[in-house]
């Protein structure tokens, strides 16, 4: 049977560090589900509940017609944020089906979802609801703007969070737009919502209380990139985007290096690194140079040391450069693309940071180790992620005790399903 | 009050950066008990900008509330005495000392853990702690750079389609890392409670950045394809962010339903009846052309008018906001998401716990403020041992 709490009982090592964690999950797309399949990785078990009528839409079909049909290929980003996950299909439409549900809430400790307001009460699984049949669950909820306040109805994706909460303002060159942070980062809520819930099950451990979690996303977008509010309210002034410029460091900047989308950050924060760096240059006269001579100094002189720096990395590989610069000391690193992070960097390579999964009707697929979990040390969880229902027989079955019977009389009437 | 979810668990901090020190913000802030361990100097983050008019730094402020300060000097044996008393009594350790300073110090999990056997010790680095690059030097950019985010920012050249490679605003490799820190601290902890076994965490800045855009790897290993979709004003085809009267907004119309709506809210203008622009992905090849009718509209409105009328409809969209419109704005203010502390606005709540609520205990303190507090009431010291350490310079 596919339960990870049966198979890691039958080793002698360190256990997973949230196992017999029981997650009951309803989150799709992207935000949500990357909170629970971290939650996953870290041993909880996750049960993602669908159905056939409707699919997580990044598994990118849809029921058309008594039908799954393939709509739109996002299957790497599905199997990028389902793994460690078991999937089960319930037909909420159904009686029968919500009550299974409600059974299912009962043997678990966290309820997840990123629904808009109003659609778990829709389906009788929201929190007050909960609490009458399991006193200390832990809902969890991804939101855009939160579930109070005058936008609580408002939409968001990561990109809109990261616009409202003040992000994308400070991203991007002094003369251009303003760019968006939020595709890349909206990761960040994840983490955010998935602390949260492990905040609220350390406090449920010791007293035996649930209660509600919720991220709204531009609170997370302020709290990581706290830096222009705090100026604003330190001085009164709104600061200006910065491109790849610093208040303090300079030389700061990613430079061209040579061949197409080649690049190399280089970031000197001491007067020893600047040093270092004139002599990497190959011209150690720098170093007397007054335009040069201070912090200051090199802040006021940036667009001509910028100059100097990129004569140099225009004649070098970055990931050449990288380990010049650094045996010199100088903070700096190469500006690697996922083929490099994937299949170059020794480093990461070294410490095994890419474990390949066999994903069921997907393929060979790559997926990231939990950041810390460095070559297993903290005993993290990968699996596949799963077809749709692939796991209805363990949970059903398994968990709720279905007898055979039932089970299949359940799927006959499309109530498991 | 209600007391925070983390009531009870102390936390020893002994860092010089922004990420350690926000991993043990978070548990502060919500209710852990975190002594910083500063050196007689200060902790060196006290300078960093962006400073207040007297001098102090206002992202200190952000990233220590509710800490208890105590200097110990570990250069003596009667501190680093002191510093192994606290680990004794501690839950969680975070530092990032360089390897160097951990081997003079003496700071390693495998001495430390003979001391306590439950300990979670959170050790933070711009690279980690084994392999090649182990000890290499790193700074917000170089570990956006390393860790594949600067060159999956949307900036790509909007002629050749190239990517120009970008830092977010702000440093955003330390939020990510001090969260991931938190995060594996509180699972770790998790299974402590139950095993009375501690864990040893080996936490890498440039692996907690690769962690939030790792699903690109993901999709490259299923369709060989790098992740180029998203220009800095063509978001995929969707929208993306827009010129307008008094700023910019994002509009992000996802789906073809959103767009749909979008239409309704322009008023089904002629152009959206060519083909060029009917599909998302005709559309993003074809966006130059639409930009400018896409101009026409956004460009004499004001960003309060677009981001209303486009949430009417259902439409993912909001304003490019700067700091001053953000301690303005109506829903920041009801969700009182902005705080403040000792006169200083700052973010409040990144996650809301319903009961056991986020909340900043004190500012943060003065160096060596909560010296002789800790030492007395945590640490059970005597007056007269704490006055002798003091007299021999040990704290």
């Amino acid at each position: 049977m596919p339960s990870k709490v049966a198979a890691s009982r039958t080793h002698s090592k360190p256990s997973p560090l949230l196992e017999g964690v029981r997650i009951v999950d309803f989150t799709r797309r992207f935000a949500g589900s990357f909170t629970t399949l971290l939650l996953g990785a870290l041993g909880a078990e996750v049960l993602k509940v669908e159905s056939q009528l409707r699919p997580d839409p990044y598994r990118g079909v849809k029921y058309v017609e008594g039908k799954l049909e393939t709509i739109l290929p996002r299957v790497g980003m599905y199997a990028a944020v389902n793994h460690s996950k078991l999937s089960c299909t319930l037909n909420l439409n159904k009686p029968e089906a919500r009550e299974l549900l409600r059974r299912l809430t009962v043997i678990s400790d966290v309820v997840a979802d990123s629904f808009y307001t109003g659609v778990m009460e829709k389906y009788g699984v929201a929190f007050e609801q909960l609490r009458r049949v399991r006193p200390d669950i832990v809902t969890v909820t991804m939101s855009g703007f939160g579930q109070s306040g005058p936008y609580k109805q408002y939409r968001a994706y990561g990109p809109v969070g990261s616009s409202f909460g003040g992000v994308d303002a400070m991203t991007g060159f002094p003369d251009g737009y303003p760019v968006s942070a939020g595709g890349p980062l909206d990761g960040i809520c994840s983490e955010t919502l998935a602390y949260g819930t492990l905040a609220a099950l350390f406090h449920r451990s010791l007293t035996g209380e649930g209660q509600r979690v919720e991220a709204a996303m531009h609170e997370v977008q302020m709290s990581v990139a706290p830096e222009s509010l705090l100026e604003y309210a330190a001085t009164g002034r709104v600061p200006q985007r910065k491109g790849n410029r610093d208040d303090v460091m300079a030389p700061h900047s990613i430079y061209p290096c040579a061949g197409k989308d080649n690049w190399i950050a280089i970031a000197v924060n001491t007067g020893g690194k600047w040093k270092a760096l004139c002599r990497v240059l190959g011209r150690p006269e720098l170093t007397r140079d007054p335009r040069y001579a201070t912090a200051d100094a090199r802040l006021r002189n940036q667009a001509s040391l910028d100059t100097l720096v990129e004569a140099w990395t225009r004649r070098q590989v970055n990931t050449e450069a990288m380990e010049t610069l650094q045996k010199a000391g100088v903070p700096a690193a190469a500006c690697q693309n996922v083929i490099q992070l994937l299949e170059q960097d020794p480093h990461l390579k070294a410490r095994d940071m890419f474990v390949w999964l066999d994903t069921p009707g997907i393929g060979h697929v790559a997926v990231q180790r939990v950041p810390g979990d460095v070559k297993g040390a903290l005993r993290c969880v990968y699996t596949p992620a799963p077809k749709l229902g692939a796991h209805n027989e363990y949970v059903f079955k398994g968990l709720l005790g279905l007898p055979d019977a039932e089970y299949d009389r359940l799927v006959e009437q499309q109530v498991i399903y | 009050m209600r007391d925070g979810a983390l009531h009870g668990l102390s936390v020893v901090e002994y860092s010089h950066g922004v990420a350690a020190s926000f991993a043990g913000k978070l548990l502060s802030d919500f209710g852990a008990l975190v002594v910083k361990v500063e050196d007689p100097r200060g902790d060196p983050s006290r300078r960093l900008p962006p400073l207040v008019t007297n001098g102090g730094s206002a992202l200190f402020a952000y990233l220590n509330t509710g800490k208890d300060s105590v200097i110990v000097n570990q250069t003596s044996a009667a501190g680093r005495k002191v510093f192994r008393d606290m680990v004794r009594r501690a839950d969680v350790l975070v530092e990032d000392l360089s390897p160097r300073q951990s081997r003079r110090l003496g700071v390693s999990y495998h001495s430390l853990a003979r001391l306590n056997r439950a300990l979670v010790m959170v050790s933070i680095s711009g690279f980690g702690r084994s392999g090649p690059r182990a000890g290499f030097k790193s700074t917000d950019l170089v570990n956006v750079a390393a860790g594949g985010l600067a060159l999956t920012m949307p900036n790509a050249d909007e002629k050749t389609g190239l990517a120009v490679p970008l830092r977010p605003g702000g440093t955003f490799s330390h939020f990510a890392t001090g969260l991931n820190a938190a995060i594996t601290a509180l699972a770790a902890l998790m299974r402590r409670n139950s095993t009375g076994r501690g864990a040893c965490i080996d936490m890498s800045e440039q692996e907690a950045v690769l962690h939030n855009i790792s699903r690109h790897v993901t999709q490259y290993t299923v369709d060989g394809k790098l992740p180029l979709w998203a220009l800095a004003r063509n978001y995929g085809g969707g929208g993306g962010i827009m010129k307008c009267k008094d700023g910019y907004v994002m509009v992000h119309a996802a789906e073809e339903y959103t767009w749909q709506a979008l239409l309704d809210v322009m008023g089904w203008p002629a152009w959206s009846k060519d083909e060029r622009f009917r599909r998302r992905d005709v559309r993003f090849a074809n966006w130059d052309k639409l930009q400018p009718h896409l101009d026409e509209w956004f460009g004499p409105r004001t960003m309060q008018e677009i981001f209303h009328t486009c949430q009417a409809k259902d439409i993912p969209c909001a304003p490019v906001t700067t700091p001053d419109r953000l301690v303005s704005d109506p829903h920041v203010i009801a969700r009182k998401a902005i705080i403040q502390v000792d006169g200083l606005a700052m973010p409040g709540a990144p996650v809301r716990l319903a009961d056991t609520p986020h909340a900043v205990r004190h500012a943060a303190p003065a160096p060596g403020q909560h010296t002789e507090d800790v030492l007395s009431r945590w640490l059970g010291y005597t007056p007269s041992r704490i006055a002798a350490l003091r007299k021999s310079h040990a704290i």
